[in-house]
């Protein structure tokens, strides 16, 4: 694993993509971690990234998020290209299971913020193009309502109630399965 | 002058789900149906955004395990309509039809005829929740039949025999006249009389339609949808035996000593003195029943898997003995979730809206314990 990402990096090393957030910070990062992001790797195919790629629908906290994300991954991703031409296929396996694993730890240690932090990430995602990441987010939103009630579910996201009393009865009695 | 924090103005996750292209995203993520219609449930915004993605949401969303049964976890409801030209079939478009057949989320429709005269019969068949429709070719002249049943095809009776012929989306024509064994037709399936003398059989994947008499006294009350390797899917007929105190359903005419009993809970008449079914929703097995007595009538849902009966209408029986607005142009209907949440939007007046809830009630059926 070591010696695959050693290589990696060597090999990105020569191509290395400047990311600029809405803040005006900037983040150099691998064309590898840049480009898990569509939006990024279209760039690059075009040749616009001379002088770097703004980002202007990005802050500089939720880049740096995004960018631990895709390094984790464009990393792991690379470490199972180099291992699975010099292991067995036991040891392949194992290696894929344990790599699964951290990726897995990575991810849940990952969504452990703040509920605006998510909302960022989401938008972020979207507006990148990176499907896992925008997958892993969403996956958290759709958790956090499973299993609750409309009133619960207002509650946790500060949605205001636009239903009549009278929509509301109806919409109880209509689906009241849904509520038992 | 005092600050009152009175919260976010605009809430967060709209504001995030209303700015990805991918909104759908949150919803298809192993949400089951109850969640999303809790979510529907929750504001305006949510309700249109279930409802109008719902084909994406399904389309999209990752199904670790498929049912071992499609019909789990239908939704199940029924139209009924009272006159011709009512509201539910202008809504579709088509006013002044009647509502002859449901099946499988499709209605069927016997369009208006230009002149009492008029000898054509023009059937649409049409989705209730989308209002896509197409127009089968029209029956005329020597095809022209006389008074009909209609489910999967059409039969009726010539002058020495009883006929039935099918209609194909895929060829877009009427099959040639099928002959059917047996001396008359009650109806077919979903669709019989109150005379049980006859049983009415059809297979579905052959479209062979029989009559033959009931092999024992009894009266014809329930049937149900059954899947059998060697003859396809087959109707199985519940009769009611007299000699069987209680609530009890006697299963198949050749097993008279196999019995079910169906719940239905503390709202039923005790003693019917008369069942007779409105129909059959083939792919959830749910059954149309009503019981009545001399005064009342009461008309069950009855879910065959998990032998319980919901009461979805009760009232007093008119002159004629049936249920005002239940007994003329009664038809189950099932859709799959999509249209069950494309649908509930169509209650919110939504211009856009079906207009249908006042003839649509909604069943729910969950489970049936094949999930």
């Amino acid at each position: 694993m070591a010696s695959a990402g050693s290589g990696d990096e060597k090999a990105a090393a020569a191509a290395m993509i400047t990311l600029i957030s809405s803040d005006n910070e900037k983040f150099e990062v691998t064309e590898a971690t840049a480009t898990l992001s569509q939006t990024i790797r279209h760039m690059i195919e075009d040749g616009c990234t001379d002088g770097g790629v703004p980002l202007p629908n990005v802050t500089s906290k939720i880049l740096a998020r995004v960018i631990e994300y895709c390094k984790k991954h464009a990393t792991a991703a690379a470490g199972e290209e180099g291992s699975s031409s010099s292991f067995s296929d036991a040891a392949f396996l194992e290696v894929d299971r344990a790599f699964l694993e951290e990726l897995e730890e990575f991810d849940d240690a990952f969504l452990e913020v703040d509920r605006a932090t998510l909302f960022d990430l989401i938008l972020a995602a979207n507006y990148l193009d990176i499907k896992g990441l925008l997958n892993l987010t969403c996956q958290k939103v759709a958790d956090s309502v499973k299993g609750k009630t409309p009133e619960q579910i207002r509650e946790m996201y500060n949605i205001v109630n636009d239903l009549t009393p009278e929509e509301e009865a109806e919409i109880r009695r209509e689906t009241q399965w849904a509520f038992e | 002058m005092g600050f009152h924090f009175v919260g976010p103005l605009v809430d967060p996750i709209q504001l995030a789900l209303g700015h990805i292209s991918n909104i759908h995203l949150v919803f298809t993520c192993s949400l089951e149906l109850d969640d999303l219609v809790r979510c529907a449930a929750t504001c305006r915004r949510w309700r249109r955004l279930v409802s109008s993605e719902a084909a994406l949401i399904y389309r999209s969303a990752p199904r670790p395990r498929p049912p071992r049964r499609p019909a789990s976890g239908l939704a199940v409801g029924l139209f009924h309509q009272v006159d011709r030209g009512d509201n539910m079939c202008a809504a579709l478009r088509f006013r002044s039809s009647r509502l002859v057949a449901s099946r499988k989320g499709r209605l069927v429709l016997e369009l208006r005829r230009a002149s009492p005269d008029d000898a054509v019969l023009r059937l649409a068949v049409v989705n209730a929740m989308t209002r896509a429709a197409s127009l089968l070719p029209a029956l005329s002249c020597m095809d022209m039949p006389g008074r009909y049943a209609c489910v999967v095809l059409i039969s009726y009776n010539r002058r020495k025999s009883t006929v039935c012929r099918s209609y194909s989306s895929g060829t877009g024509i009427w099959a040639p006249e099928a002959k059917v064994s047996g001396d008359r037709v009650l109806g077919i399936i979903l669709d019989w009389t109150q005379n049980n003398d006859d049983l009415v059989s059809l297979c579905i994947q052959t479209l062979k339609l029989s009559v033959r008499p009931l092999p024992f006294s009894a009266n014809l009350c329930i049937a149900r949808v059954v899947e059998n390797q060697v003859l396809g899917t087959l109707v199985r007929m519940l009769f009611l035996d007299h000699t069987i105190s209680g609530d009890n359903w006697l299963r198949s005419p050749l097993k008279k000593t196999l019995t079910m009993a169906i719940r239905f809970g503390s709202t039923c008449a005790r003693s019917p003195t008369s069942v007779s079914m409105f129909g059959v929703c083939e792919t959830s097995g749910v059954v149309f029943a009503m019981c009545s007595d001399d005064q009342r009538g009461w008309v069950y849902a009855v879910n065959m898997d998990k032998e319980e009966a919901h009461l979805i209408y009760e009232a007093a029986l008119d002159d004629r003995g049936c249920l005002p607005e239940f007994c003329e142009n009664f038809h189950g209907y099932e859709m799959d979730h999509v249209d069950y949440l494309a649908s509930l939007l169509a209650s919110e007046g939504d211009p856009n809206g079906m207009g249908i809830e006042a003839s649509w009630k909604r069943s729910y059926q969950r489970g049936s314990g094949h999930e």
